[in-house]
């Protein structure tokens, strides 16, 4: 249970460490010039231009651009001009470029235009050109499909520590849970999320997309979120493909160390808070085997059936033994709660050799944030049953306290090369993350059948590690005729919940019995390794006498995944209780040869474990697409994509009946054919359409007979392979036989583009989804779910977008920016048979039940706005930002429960930087999250009823203050 | 090591993924090869007629269910002993919808329901190894059948607590209020109740929507984690039964169950919670129960009964003694209405007391423990003098261990 991979990879990193720390003691031995380095861009298509000559005026030295468009120039400190010119374009005349001994300043984006008439070249200063969100404003207006995207420099400005809040800046996408990502509101089975363009496992079993808050802004170069679908691109996602760019080529010599700290009133500093004591590790995200197994995981311990008729037998001393290993701490402890603390350091150089360039990077961040929920409510409300009655009734009622620690250590380490027609790069990255929860909660119970009081005790521990290497090349032929793309990627990906352990005592009488539930710890394993192999070739050739692109390539990926819950129960016999739950497990209540009705525990995993599975994917993949402009104004991307998606399953059903090994569950090859049009309506003004099939899987669990009981809540998941029938068997309500998605998506979308950044666009999207994938619950059995192909569905939607400058107003306003998005969509999804008759047999009286519904998940509008304030002369940097999202269905009722739908998250935000001294060597920042002190909220919706409460957290307002330090 | 281990599977696996020729195997059943000749394993589910005979020992190998259209026969004598199993791998025996249980066990010989920790053989009545609270190692019987219960949600039928939700087998509930289930007399069901989780286990004996058509005489249930017996609907009569030492209720019904249950005992025991939960309909079907002739001996930690939910029914003629007095245990030891449902219920008669006495301890008042208005209906007697209860003459100590180990020599 503990995580060894940590330590080789501390081990990678200290090696990489002394080697780039050697580097830059080489770095200061040739010092006396400085650098200029730069990169130059086509203006109409956005790519790197080659073979530009950069000269610099006063010196007559100069430098010719590589095909990634960069120069660099080697000059005696001064202030310089650059004439930039290029066989029929404007020549670029850039002025007061300062260059200082031993420094690099770096010309980020220069766009070059093809030359119209005989006008002069253009003159532009130098620090006109700094900020870099205008490069990917021209990647975004240039790209081919639908993008959108925010780049280091935002996170700086808002002050985003990780990618999750850093994403949801982007139009049309939205976090969940802190954690999931949304794009238009679809779900996270319509999301894919990709890191440097490779497939990277999840780390949650019951998600498609990785959970994007392991990912800290640091290592982050970009995100870069696409929209619509071209045919190079993974086939398996509708609403968008999320691609995180880590750090890779440094412009110039930077080392930052960053501070951070935040502070909430309402958790921090608070002496009520709850915690219970980890191992010596927890500190730095992984678990040092406090938590392990007693058993090691075996699966022949022996029962408590099998030690009770002889106690002191081989198999009774055994189960002693194992009974008396298991961590006796049951109850967390109140205690004073500690701030939010984070540090992180990043380097990265670059050196121009003879041969050739390097570059290395070198990232490093940890986090360590705590958060203490007071009254958190968690709650179970149904339709009461007489028809005629409306208002909720409350089954089961919780609420408590409870405080999580989260720490998250990260380390990325990269070094690439650069060679006259090459390009290589090797990454190496681990994020590590270890979550520690103690909650206390008082329960309430009316559920039929039960009517008790209780005070419920929840330990929990999580840690999450992610290790992938990322090996690329890049090759280019024939001056840039032809481009080739190589990646190599392998992946290891671990979840592991460690000992959850959970504990009710019966009020006031302090028992503990099946009605109240009895203790329960559980252990749960997830390990996913994925290697992918990608490569595409694209070739620029001349189509109807304009430029065109052919583009081909090939992708491989292959997955495994091994998934494990074992869980144990502890009956307790006629022991009694002060209602401690630390005293459950004292060794004078545990079963013995003279307590044989003592506590005990009964391993709910022997014989047969169907919490457990086993899966393997393989998908392989081939595409051809083709750029062209067939008219001045129009530019086509046609593309086809196929895909052999094969998965094999290894596991068994609950009675054992059904055992499988690589069972081929799904065996897929469809065609994704994609075409993209972009009419060029006037200069800076693009008119884009689009239409593309894809394709939604389902995951490794869904595809599987595992049944997964949850103690907690009391939910259990079914594979989508067991049928459900009714009226005894003649009537087959799910067949067991679930299939892909297959997805059409039509996006049509306006965009205009001005000066400085500034841009507005509309879009429309329509996508319908055949036979769409939706957790069901069992008509026998309302606390159990299972995927389920259900009725055809759709959405339809709206997006507009725009930044602003607040100079129209008054010139004054120069420096601030309005940026403003808006999502609004209509979703329709046909419901299954079973779920349109139970909410038939449950409607109230005057109720009218239709067959559709909204999506689960699909938010009806998303809202992202804000102000910034930004001036490079002052080094001022200020932002106030705004986001919500709309009510959206979360859970699907059934029978007597109802629909859950969140409660729009008002979240207001404040951010404040400031760059001092020289060079901005200093920067500080201030920042205030969730001012308006929003509540998490969701909740129960029935027919004429008022709202319940299904889960309600408070937040509250933290304030985050960050100083980072540039050497 | 490992790592280089990972790296070989790794490359193993892209192997294999490349050749895209990953095969399925099929399943080995695994050889029985039990120690003696007459102790038999039973490892899958009963799907023809079936009889189990006499002088032999059947161990249920897993969750076994005999499935709709087939009958098992148990001979009287027979001890049938569930493997060792918890959460969904408890072991029990279901008869399903459409099957039937033909278990006559005779006074002088039962059919012994157990655990395989208990070395009990045929012929003996009490266990040699395991005392009578001994709970949780086994599942239990579940009888399950076409007759109408109150479900929420107004579905038809539904799954029974206890049984993973994939097993039809464990499907219950229907319209034939007249479905037979077969004839069930002389058993006796022990150390069972293993739970799947909150509010999901198996009780002693479960009757899910048994129809009127199944005769059900003489059962005893002792040492379950859960309740003793629970109906969940159904229109089943049950003549003579007798539970001691249930972890949860002693009896508990739902789901609006239509049948009598005459002459009984319970036994609370030290983690007994009520001797009876009487639960109301769940769905807009209603019906009643009716409880006569009882006696009821608590426990400290027990109460007399809960009636929930707007429980319905007649409660008649039972004898309560040996709870402790409710002001002192926060309420243990009364008999209460819970919920404004029950309370309505009761005032229009839905819900009936006659003839309830008692045995209170000292200075205890009546209403103090008959709480809700319903110590209209009850006496307090002296002990021994009460002119209503359980005839004992029913359980005898030839079949039921309850009766020979002397725990109700007192009546």
């Amino acid at each position: 249970m503990n995580n060894q991979s940590t330590n080789p990879l501390m081990k990678g990193f200290l090696v990489l460490l002394l080697l780039v720390l050697s580097q830059v003691f080489a770095g200061f031995a040739f010092a006396q010039n400085g650098t200029i380095r730069g990169t130059i861009f086509e203006e109409a298509t956005g790519e790197p231009l080659y073979g530009v000559s950069v000269l610099v005026k006063e010196t007559s030295t100069g430098a010719v651009t590589d095909f990634d468009g960069k120069f660099e120039i080697q000059v005696a400190p001064g202030t310089y001009t650059l004439q930039v010119s290029y066989i029929s374009y404007s020549s670029i005349n850039l002025t007061e470029v300062a260059v200082k001994a031993g420094e690099v300043n770096v010309i980020s984006d220069l766009l070059m235009a093809e030359e119209a008439s005989d006008l002069e070249g253009v003159t532009v200063s130098a620090s006109a050109i700094r900020t870099t969100e205008s490069a990917l404003l021209s990647v975004k207006r240039n790209a081919a499909n639908l993008i959108d995207g925010i780049s280091a420099s935002t996170f700086r400005q808002i002050g985003d520590g990780d990618a999750a809040s850093a994403v949801k800046r982007v139009t049309g996408v939205s976090i969940e849970g802190g954690k999931y990502i949304y794009v238009r509101g679809l779900g996270d089975r319509y999301t894919k999320t990709v890191l440097n363009g490779v497939d990277i496992p999840g780390l949650d079993p019951d998600r498609n997309t990785i959970q994007m808050d392991i990912f800290p802004t640091n290592v982050i170069d970009n995100i870069i979120v696409s929209k619509s679908f071209t045919a190079d691109l993974p086939a398996d996602f509708t609403g968008g493909v999320v691609d995180i760019e880590t750090k890779d080529f440094p412009e110039e010599k930077s080392m930052r160390l960053s501070l951070s700290g935040g502070i909430n009133p309402s958790m921090h500093f608070n002496s009520n808070f709850l915690k219970y004591d980890g191992g010596n590790t927890d500190f730095l995200g992984f678990d040092d085997g406090t938590r392990a197994i007693p058993t090691d995981g075996r699966t022949d311990i022996p029962q408590y059936g099998d030690a009770v008729g002889n106690p002191n037998g081989p198999k009774g001393l055994e189960y002693q033994q194992i009974l008396g290993d298991f961590n006796k701490t049951l109850g967390g402890y109140r205690a004073n709660s500690l701030m939010d603390v984070g540090v992180s350091f990043s380097m990265g150089n670059q050196f121009a050799r003879p041969k050739a360039t390097w570059g290395y990077n070198f990232a490093l961040t940890y986090k360590n944030e705590t958060e203490f929920y007071q009254d958190a409510e968690y709650n179970l409300y149904a339709k009461p049953r007489e028809a005629d009655q409306t208002e909720l009734e409350p089954l089961e009622r919780q609420r408590g306290d409870f405080g999580v620690n989260n720490v998250l250590l990260g380390g990325l380490a990269g070094i690439a090369l650069k060679t006259d027609h090459s390009k290589f790069k090797l990454n190496l990255m681990h994020l590590q993350n270890g979550e520690s929860k103690a909650g206390e909660f008082n329960f309430i119970n009316t559920n039929l059948g039960a009517n008790f009081e209780a005070k419920q005790y929840n330990l929990e521990y999580s840690q999450r590690g992610l290790t992938s290497i990322l090996l690329a090349g890049t090759h280019y032929l024939n001056g840039n005729e032809w481009e080739i793309n190589w990646k190599v990627a392998p992946t290891r990906s671990t979840i592991a919940d460690p000992d959850i352990r959970f504990t009710r005592f019966r009020e006031p009488t302090n028992t503990i019995s099946t009605e109240v539930g009895l203790p329960a710890r559980i252990w749960r394993d997830l390990e996913e390794y994925s290697i992918v192999a990608k490569g595409d070739i694209s070739k620029n050739l001349t189509l109807f006498s304009r430029q065109g692109k052919v583009k081909f390539g090939g992708n491989y990926v292959f997955k495994q995944r091994d998934f494990n819950i074992q869980s144990f129960q502890f009956a307790t016999g006629n022991t009694e209780f002060t209602g401690d739950p630390n005293q459950i497990l004292l060794d004078e209540n545990l079963f013995s040869a003279d307590n044989r009705n003592g506590v005990r525990y009964n391993a709910d995993f022997i014989p047969i474990n169907a919490n457990a599975y086993n899966s393997i994917a393989t998908n392989m993949a081939g595409y051809a697409s083709l750029e062209a402009n067939p008219t001045e104004k129009l530019k086509a991307i046609v593309g086809l994509r196929v895909e052999k998606f094969n998965q094999y399953y290894t596991g068994t059903n609950q009675t054992g009946t059904i055992d499988y090994d690589l069972v081929e569950v799904l065996d897929d090859m469809d065609f994704f054919p994609t075409v993209n049009l972009i009419f060029n309506l006037k200069e800076n003004q693009n008119l884009r359409a689009s239409a593309s099939r894809t394709i939604a899987r389902p995951s490794f669990k869904e595809l599987s007979y595992a049944e997964i009981l949850d103690p907690i809540t009391g939910r259990t998941f079914i594979g989508g392979l067991y049928p459900e029938t009714t009226n005894g068997g003649t009537e087959v309500l799910w067949d067991g036989n679930l299939v892909s998605t297959h997805v059409n998506n039509f996006d049509l979308r306006w965009e205009a583009f001005q000066d400085k950044g500034q841009m507005l666009s509309v879009s429309a999207f329509y996508k319908t989804f055949e036979k769409p994938i939706e957790m069901v619950q069992f008509l026998a059995d309302p606390g159990t779910f299972q995927p389920r192909n259900v009725g055809d569905g759709t959405v339809a939607g709206l997006e507009l977008e725009f930044r602003r400058s607040l100079k129209f107003i008054a010139p004054s306003f120069e420096n601030f920016s309005w940026n403003t998005n808006v999502t609004i969509t209509k979703s329709q999804i046909e419901m299954s048979e079973s779920e349109y008759r139970s909410r038939q047999l449950s409607a109230r009286e005057g109720q009218d039940i239709e067959n559709t519904r909204d999506m689960a998940g699909q938010a009806p509008y998303l809202i992202n706005t804000g102000l910034s304030y930004n001036s490079f002369t002052t080094g001022w940097e200020a932002g106030v930002f705004y986001n919500v999202q709309g009510s959206s269905l979360q859970y699907v009722g059934f029978g007597n429960r109802t629909d859950t739908y969140s409660v729009p998250f008002n979240s207001l935000n404040l951010n404040i930087n400031k760059t001092f001294g020289a060079d901005e060597r200093i920067q500080a920042g201030v920042g205030v999250q969730n001012i308006l002190n929003s509540k998490k909220e969701y909740v129960y919706k029935s027919y004429e009823a008022e709202d319940q409460i299904f889960s309600s957290l408070s937040p509250g307002t933290k304030i985050n203050m960050r100083v980072s330090f540039s050497f | 090591m490992k790592k280089f281990n990972y790296l070989l599977f790794m490359f193993a696996a892209v192997v294999i993924g490349f050749t895209s020729c990953v095969d399925g195997n099929d399943p080995d059943p695994t050889p029985v090869d039990p120690d003696e000749d007459d102790v038999l394993l039973v490892e899958s589910n009963i799907s023809s007629n079936t009889t189990w005979e006499t002088g032999k020992t059947y161990v249920l190998g897993g969750r076994i269910a005999v499935t709709s259209g087939n009958t098992l026969t148990i001979q009287p004598g027979v001890i049938v002993k569930g493997e060792v199993g918890s959460g969904s791998n408890a072991t029990a025996l279901i008869i399903a919808r459409g099957a039937k249980l033909d278990a006559q066990g005779t006074a002088d010989s039962p059919i012994i329901f157990t655990t395989v920790a208990d070395e009990i053989a045929p012929g003996e009545i009490a266990s040699p190894n395991l005392e009578s609270d001994i709970s949780g190692l086994w599942g239990g019987l579940l009888i399950l059948g076409n007759a109408k219960a109150s479900l929420a949600g107004d579905v038809t039928e539904t799954q029974i607590e206890g049984i993973p939700p994939s097993d039809t087998n464990g499907l219950y509930g229907g319209s034939d209020d007249e479905d037979n289930s077969g004839i069930i007399k002389y058993i006796s069901i022990r150390h069972g109740g293993a739970n799947i989780g909150e509010g999901n286990e198996i009780n002693g004996l479960t009757l899910g929507a048994v129809g009127s058509g199944t005769i059900i005489e003489n059962v005893e249930v002792i040492g379950n984690q859960d309740d003793g017996i629970e109906w969940f609907g159904g229109a089943v009569n049950v003549k003579n039964a007798i539970i001691w030492n249930a972890g949860d209720d002693l009896l508990d019904t739902d789901q609006a169950w239509s049948g009598t249950m005459d002459n009984f005992i319970l036994v609370a025991g030290a983690e007994t919670d009520h001797a009876l939960e009487i639960d109301g309909p769940e769905g807009s079907f209603n019906a009643g129960h009716t409880l006569k002739n009882g006696t009821i001996i608590g426990n400290d930690v027990s109460e007399l009964g809960d009636f929930r939910d707007g429980a319905r029914g007649t409660f008649e003629n039972i004898y309560f003694f040996n709870f402790a007095n409710p002001a002192d245990t926060e309420g243990r030891g009364d008999l209460s209405l819970s919920g404004d449902k029950t309370l309505a219920t009761f005032a229009d008669g839905e819900l009936k007391f006659m003839n309830l006495e008692a045995t209170l301890a000292e200075g205890v008042a009546l209403d103090a423990v008959f709480k809700n208005g319903t110590a209209a209906y009850a006496t307090s007697v002296a002990a021994g003098a009460n002119t209503v209860g359980a005839d004992k003459a029913a359980f005898a100590s030839t079949w039921s261990w309850t009766s020979a180990s002397g725990a109700i020599s007192d009546l």
